[in-house]
């Protein structure tokens, strides 16, 4: 199994989550997010919302802070430094795979410039 | 992948994307392009400075307009704080101070085209090309403004080109404030009919 196989094996199964990386990619691009900014951002309920959010502070990828706002509790998430390094590696094992196959195409390329092949 | 991209930048330019703020002062331009049409008539007309009073006292409305809304947004999205190099603060502050410069040189080298006018109409072409396709109804406001710019070589009077003012600026401000708003309320979910009281505690409590 080459390295790139077993980085990408071995991805984070926490952040590889679709909902859960929407979370993320959408607490990346704000400074801080309510809780109900994040359900309009990612269309997920409430209750599969909260979970996912459970998790990520579970495993520091996130931060929440419970505040009030005129006697109503709001609660505020935002990307941890640990989440934001996570999501720099998760980035980096994404396009690793797809680098190297631009990289042998175009070997295959320079080798045989048969398109057929290449 | 556009997805992707489009949800990111909504996400990142919620607070600039509130276009609704704009539509206000939209209507205001639209009535007094009404006005110097003579389709609207407003009491004391006829009396010097009345049509700038009006727009004075119109302004006020606008901001009233414009708090109502930020709360349909947040009513609708809630808030997020902006990442400092989402900001569009200093942008706005270099753009007025060129406009600044612009009006002092337009007076000073009596250009035939309008040079502030001009500048603005730039700048959200700046704005259409450099965030392009998501913003690229700015395109079509610059154009409306820059357009304008040029009615003074092509022989448009000064009296007409008043009037023509308050539409080129009511079009270019509508367009660019529902283009905005379009962008948030076809990306964002629209999440007004959920209990806001609810926290995340109290959800965590029913799962």
């Amino acid at each position: 199994m080459s390295d790139v196989i077993k980085e990408v094996v071995n991805i984070d199964r926490v952040m590889h989550e679709p909902a859960r990386l929407a979370i993320l990619l959408t607490l990346e691009a704000v400074a801080y997010a309510d809780f109900k900014f994040l359900l309009a951002a990612t269309g997920l309920t409430t209750s599969n919302l909260s979970l996912h959010l459970t998790k990520l502070e579970s495993h520091g990828l996130i931060t929440i802070e419970k505040t009030f706002v005129r006697k109503t509790g709001r609660t505020v998430a935002r990307l941890s430094d640990r989440g934001k390094t996570a999501l720099r590696e998760y980035r980096r094992l994404i396009d690793e795979p797809k680098r190297s196959a631009k990289k042998l195409t175009l070997f295959r390329r320079l080798v045989s410039p048969d398109p057929e092949i290449a | 992948m556009a997805f992707f991209a489009r949800h990111a930048y909504v996400v990142r330019r919620y607070l600039q994307l509130q276009g609704l703020e704009l539509l206000p002062l939209a209507a205001l331009f639209w009535v007094a392009f009404a006005r110097g049409l003579g389709w609207v008539r407003l009491p004391g007309d006829g009396q010097p400075n009345n049509g700038a009073r009006w727009f004075l006292g119109g302004l006020a409305v606008v901001f009233a307009a414009t708090l109502w809304s930020r709360a349909w947004y947040r009513k609708r999205y809630s808030t997020a704080g902006q990442l400092a190099t989402a900001s569009a603060t200093r942008p706005i502050l270099l753009v007025t101070a060129f406009l600044i410069l612009a009006f002092w040189i337009q007076q000073a080298a009596r250009l035939p085209f309008s040079l502030p006018i001009l500048l603005l109409g730039t700048a959200l072409a700046v704005v259409g090309i450099g965030d392009y396709p998501l913003r690229r109804h700015y395109l079509a406001a610059a154009a409306v403004l820059i357009g304008f710019a040029f009615l003074g070589p092509l022989g448009i009077s000064q009296p007409v080109r008043s009037i023509l003012f308050d539409a080129a600026m009511a079009l270019a401000l509508t367009i660019v404030g529902a283009g905005d708003h379009l962008l948030i309320v076809t990306t964002l979910h629209d999440t007004s009919t959920l209990d806001d009281t609810r926290n995340l505690q109290e959800v965590r409590a029913d799962v």
